[in-house]
């Protein structure tokens, strides 16, 4: 009963972890690959950055 | 020895070619440690909780990504209020990154508080909870922001009504940071903001602020690409409209046989 609980506490703990790392994970990748596509649409002088 | 053409441009510092620079490559580094440290103190130094056993370790990331995601919406709205007021491209574009990276965080919060409320309350949602529901109004605010944005229409009309929508969407967090004090709810009050001494302490209390410093981190190094994404597609758009009103110029000059050498 006890360890039951406990393997089912780490399944909720995993799925929050696990999806907060691939969410953001996969949102950082895709700007990331936007930004490289659009970077060689735009001329070198507006893409100077500090 | 002769001046080539080499040398010569060696020292002419090259544009990259994608958002990055050194800061946001120091800021993509502070925030892997301070990821790393978040991490360690989450699951090996930070044991299971009296009460809430292992399901502690979900608020570490469900309390941090609450407190930035308010932090960016807040962002949002200020630079929404400058945009209206000055109309530069730098306010909306800052509001446009804040914005998006709020309502991200805002639904990993939701995603949370559900793997939390399971094992804890017994459910995953409730509707009548004043916190649960305000909480998803909010972020459906937002997710209307972030669909305004993309919605196509002339870039000055479409920036006007998302900095509307982003400040009228702001007035919102105020009520749902409030609403368990105001008309109780399932959920629990503040833990460390609360009047008198923190709810959590030791090695829980070091992983939820080391929580705070990750996503904090985090969300500045988004925010700065998220903001660099939409600069270039908008100089992207001008550039494709200045070589279309060009390639008509031409057309338009040849047909009156202007371009023609007599």
């Amino acid at each position: 009963m006890l360890a039951s609980t406990i393997s089912n506490e780490w399944a909720y703990v995993g799925i929050t972890w696990g999806a907060t790392a691939a969410v953001i994970g996969g949102y950082a990748v895709m700007v990331l690959r936007r930004g490289r596509r659009l970077s060689r649409q735009v001329p070198e002088d507006q893409r100077r950055w500090m | 020895m002769p001046n080539t053409p080499l040398a010569a441009t060696t020292d002419v510092a090259v544009a990259p070619v994608s958002t990055s620079s050194r800061g946001t490559r120091i800021l993509g580094a502070l925030t892997l440690v301070s990821a790393t440290v978040t991490i360690l103190y989450s699951f090996w130094f930070s044991k299971a909780d009296v009460e809430l056993g292992n399901t502690v370790r979900i608020l570490y990331v469900h309390v941090p990504t609450v407190s930035i995601a308010y932090l960016c919406m807040l962002a949002n709205a200020v630079f929404s209020g400058i945009y209206l007021w000055k109309r530069t491209a730098f306010s909306d574009l800052m509001a446009s990154a804040t914005g998006e990276i709020g309502v991200l965080l805002l639904g990993l919060t939701i995603l949370a508080g559900m793997m939390w409320g399971r094992p804890t309350w017994g459910t995953y949602w409730e509707w009548g909870d004043p916190r649960l529901t305000s909480t998803l109004l909010l972020f459906l605010m937002y997710l209307g922001y972030v669909t305004v944005r993309n919605i196509p229409a002339p870039r000055s009309a479409r920036n006007t009504r998302s900095a509307i929508i982003g400040i009228v969407s702001a007035l919102l967090i105020y009520p749902v940071r409030m609403s368990t004090e105001w008309w109780g709810s399932l959920h629990q009050g503040r833990t460390i903001s609360a009047p008198g001494a923190s709810k959590i302490q030791g090695a829980q209390e070091f992983a939820l602020y080391s929580g705070f410093f990750t996503f904090m981190f985090l969300a500045a190094w988004l925010v700065i690409h998220r903001f660099r994404v939409g600069w270039l597609a908008d100089q992207a758009e001008a550039g494709q409209l200045e070589s279309v009103i060009a390639e008509r110029r031409a057309e338009s000059a040849g047909d009156l046989g202007l371009g023609k050498v007599h």
